[in-house]
């Protein structure tokens, strides 16, 4: 392997792993506080895509613009959705899981609908482009600028939920409902901002690595998979396992992908994600945190 | 009164099983007998996924254990050239053994790792189809599958016989969820449910009956997959994807779970309504999964018992008000 | 302070709490006793807002609370400790203590009162960083009683503080609830342990299926033969 495969296999891990944590985080904490399990939730990475192709490379908008106006209308949606539908069936797995199964399907046709079943480009943005040199091997800007705000997203809200009121009231809420709502917690607004820093961050995700790939309705189904896998090999409900799983899975999809294709890369993430459950069934973090 | 009722839902399935017997001579509609077939499989699918969910747990990797039966019944009998009838039960076996295997693993956690895992599962057999191409046929699939081998002289090729067949399926399947339904191991799938605690400290060995749920339902899958490959004469990995694991699921559940009708009544309903809808001139069928989701949505807010629990519900309301106008007599009894 | 009037309080149909009527006035530590499913519990889940009353009024400070949200009646000052401690497990104590003040907003006082919590109760000072779950039952037991008393209640329900502590440690918690009730803090106390209910608590209400069957003075309740038989063991 050369240096310049190496590091390049190194920067691709870190953006997978990183856009991953973004989606799965989310995944994690709305499963934690209503214990609803959304299958839905890479929709809203897709439709963070669609809104950056939208807004910035149909009608021209500013790039911070576009992603800030995207991002705050799918986290809109997203609250939308979680008081319309999720709401009864709060601590209610199953029929949560299987209402966000329906949603699922809804957005990936209405898409489809809209904007046909093409591949969308999205341009990348004049500040993003070129490459950058360090020693000896060439790596894209484009990239480095997303894996930052990628990073400093992660940190943000893990500082977030660890050192704010807020964030204290989210771990509460997913600890004990009852009992959080004795402190004056409310918990329907405590899951509506779950839901809405959730779909966020997906959204924001979309956004991001839209002028990298392409914008199409499906795009959010294997991120929206991995993101599963992601949160259960890290153990449910722990920031720190998903952190962990997600470059453990970036990494693997990262370097796996250049010997052996993509797709066998995916193949020994599952396989990964198997055996560790064989031996760790409530995942790497799992009992740990939760 | 008591007796009347309880026969009453066998003379429907008697009358329906003569209806699905005699309904290639009453009509020769070819494109119906296939829908028919096709709903056949779909219900077999889907009564195997209400199984696994009444020891509580959701599977999301139906599709893909079809696609086992089918793969391995088409290459015994393609590269070793097998009688299809012997290949057709191996296709079943196979399944029910990768079931046991996964079961084994996975049925140790809890739900949510579970249907997760069943998730993981359904692509990492996709991918596997997908890529190990020398053996699977990558992802252009295996063509020109033949049809079943002949019996006692009888040819199987045409819509009419796969037809029969599938509803030989149907009927074996239905009989065995029956079966269970109504016996000891039922019960315990059902208490395994409602009290995962009370059911294992009665004795009840969790982990092997939720296995022995998941390997009967995916028996049937991989038969299903099996029939599915002769009667294509044609598979891929196109034809065993997560969505298709998710539409047996959704069939499932706007049938309604709790019944052992449900996914009989979901899948004719959910089948027969893109049917039903391809009549209308300049369809477009992109929008099925936006009225598939939304009558998904739909049920699990307003009747979470599906259709037959909605029927139910109906039934005793009707029966209520009944007893209320005769109410002496029934308080004399 | 407190005024509760023909409160029916209604499970799944089933009657929890049939016209109970209970004045409780400042600066009071009243206990409510009787058996298991006597509606004890449901009484202060009433009063606290997470359960709905069917019928009724319930009265605090000359405002109708009876139906508000639990939210609301924090802030108005009724702190709730429910049964079985209801801890958050996987929060450290410290983290506990401040999901208790999570309404107030004056730093001052907060920072006032966590000295006055830790000085109550110097082992959770030690623990400051343990997980809740790494703590004993007693210690437990004490944080969610901290917890409460950082929100500043006037008023505190606690919801048999004792159950499955040793017994020294039923004294104990006996004597945490007279000495946060010296500090000003009127108290309600539902408890299995009579004999401690009664000996810290001024009055009694005993509950028996949903009403109230007596009330009066801790002495006379525990003279009274009928409490002694069923609820002091002799």
């Amino acid at each position: 392997m050369t240096l310049q495969m190496f590091v390049q296999s190194l920067i691709n891990s870190i953006l997978s792993g990183g856009v991953l944590i973004l989606i799965a985080m989310g995944l994690t904490i709305i499963l934690g506080i209503m214990k609803v399990v959304n299958f839905a939730h890479g929709e809203f990475y897709m439709l963070g895509g669609f809104g950056i192709w939208w807004f910035f490379a149909e009608h021209g908008l500013n790039f911070v613009l576009a992603l800030i106006l995207s991002v705050t209308l799918v986290g809109i949606l997203g609250v939308a959705i979680e008081r319309g539908l999720f709401k009864p069936f709060r601590e209610n797995a199953f029929p949560s899981l299987i209402i966000s199964c329906g949603i699922l399907l809804v957005f990936r046709a209405a898409t489809q609908l809209s904007f046909g079943l093409v591949d969308h480009a999205v341009p990348t943005p004049e500040a993003f482009k070129g490459m950058i040199q360090v020693s000896g091997a060439f790596l894209s800007k484009e990239r480095l600028i997303v894996i930052c705000i990628t990073l400093a997203l992660i940190i943000g809200l893990y500082v977030f939920i660890k050192f704010t009121k807020a964030g204290l009231a989210m771990r509460a809420v997913s600890d004990n409902p009852a009992a959080a709502s004795l402190q004056g917690m409310s918990v329907d607004r405590i899951s509506s901002l779950a839901f809405f820093i959730g779909s966020v961050l997906a959204a924001t995700a979309g956004c991001l690595t839209g002028p990298i790939f392409y914008v199409s309705p499906t795009m959010g189904a294997e991120p929206g998979l991995m993101a599963f896998v992601v949160i259960v090999l890290g153990g449910i409900g722990s920031i720190t396992g998903t952190v962990i799983a997600g470059l453990i899975i970036g990494f693997i999809e990262g370097f796996g992908a250049i010997p052996f294709g993509t797709n066998y890369a995916t193949v020994m993430v599952y396989v990964v994600l198997l055996i560790t459950l064989i031996f760790k069934p409530m995942g790497l973090l799992g009992h740990a945190e939760k | 009164m008591l007796k009347n009722r309880r026969l009453t839902p066998n003379m429907v399935l008697l009358v329906i099983a003569i209806l699905l017997i005699l309904f290639p001579m009453l009509s020769g509609n070819k494109y119906y007998l296939r829908t028919i077939t096709t709903l056949a499989i779909a219900i077999v699918l889907t009564s195997g996924f209400r199984l696994i969910a009444l020891t509580g747990q959701l599977s999301i990797a139906q599709a893909a254990f079809m696609g086992v039966g089918a793969y391995c019944s088409t290459l015994l009998i393609m590269n070793l050239g097998w009688n299809s009838w012997i290949c057709f039960f191996l296709a079943g076996f196979a399944a029910a053994l990768t079931a046991g295997i996964v079961g084994f693993i996975t049925l140790r956690i809890k739900e949510i790792y579970f249907a997760i895992a069943t998730l993981a599962l359904n692509e990492l057999f996709r991918l596997i189809w997908v890529e190990w191409d020398t053996l699977f046929g990558g992802p252009a699939g295996i063509v020109n599958i033949p049809s079943p081998d002949p019996i006692l002289g009888i040819h199987f090729g045409s819509v009419v016989s796969f037809y029969y067949i599938a509803v030989l399926l149907l009927f074996s399947a239905t009989a065995m969820m029956l079966r269970i339904e109504r016996s000891r191991i039922g019960l315990i799938f059902s208490s395994i449910r409602e009290f995962d605690t009370l059911a294992a400290s009665l004795g009840v060995n969790l982990i092997w009956e939720k296995v022995k749920a998941f390997m009967i339902a995916c028996f049937f899958a991989g038969m299903a997959g099996a029939l599915y490959a002769h009667l294509q004469h044609f598979i891929s990995p196109v034809d065993f994807t997560l969505m298709d694991s998710v539409m047996f699921l959704l069939y499932g559940v706007i049938g309604g779970l709790e019944s052992v009708w449900g996914p009989a009544v979901g899948c004719t309903v959910m089948i027969f309504i893109p049917v039903g809808l391809r009549l209308i001139p300049n369809y477009n069928p992109v929008i099925e999964p936006i009225i598939f989701g939304g009558i998904l949505i739909l049920v699990m807010r307003f009747c979470p018992g599906g259709l037959v629990g909605l029927f139910q519900k109906l039934v005793s309301d009707l029966k209520k008000t009944e007893s209320q106008k005769g109410e002496q007599e029934h308080a004399a009894a | 302070m407190l005024k509760i009037r023909d409160l029916q309080v209604d499970y799944g149909g089933i009657k929890a709490l049939k016209k109970v009527c209970m004045d409780i006035h400042k600066g009071e530590i009243v206990t409510l006793i009787g058996a298991n499913g006597a509606g004890k519990t449901t009484t202060l889940r009433t009063v606290s807002g997470l359960k709905k009353p069917f019928k009724g009024e319930i009265w605090f400070n000359d405002m109708r609370i009876d139906g508000l949200s639990p939210q609301r009646i924090v802030k108005l000052g009724i702190g709730h400790v429910p049964e079985g401690r209801h801890v958050f497990k996987n929060l450290t104590v410290l983290e506990n203590l401040k999901t208790g003040c999570y309404l107030r907003r004056d730093k001052e006082g907060i920072k006032r009162d966590m000295e006055g919590v830790f000085e109550h109760f110097p082992r959770l000072r030690e623990r400051i960083r343990q997980k809740a779950e790494s703590l004993s039952g007693g210690e437990q037991q004490m944080l969610a009683i901290a917890r409460a008393l950082m929100a500043g209640p006037t008023m505190l329900l606690l919801d048999e503080p004792s159950l499955g502590l040793a017994p020294v440690l039923v004294w104990e918690v006996g004597e945490i609830v007279a000495g946060i009730n010296k500090r000003g803090v009127t108290a309600i106390l539902v408890e299995q342990n009579a004999q401690m209910a009664l000996s810290v608590a001024g009055r009694g209400y005993v509950l028996q299926s949903g009403g109230i069957v007596l009330e009066g003075t801790s002495e006379d309740l525990v003279k009274g033969e009928s409490v002694k038989k069923a609820y002091l063991g002799g």
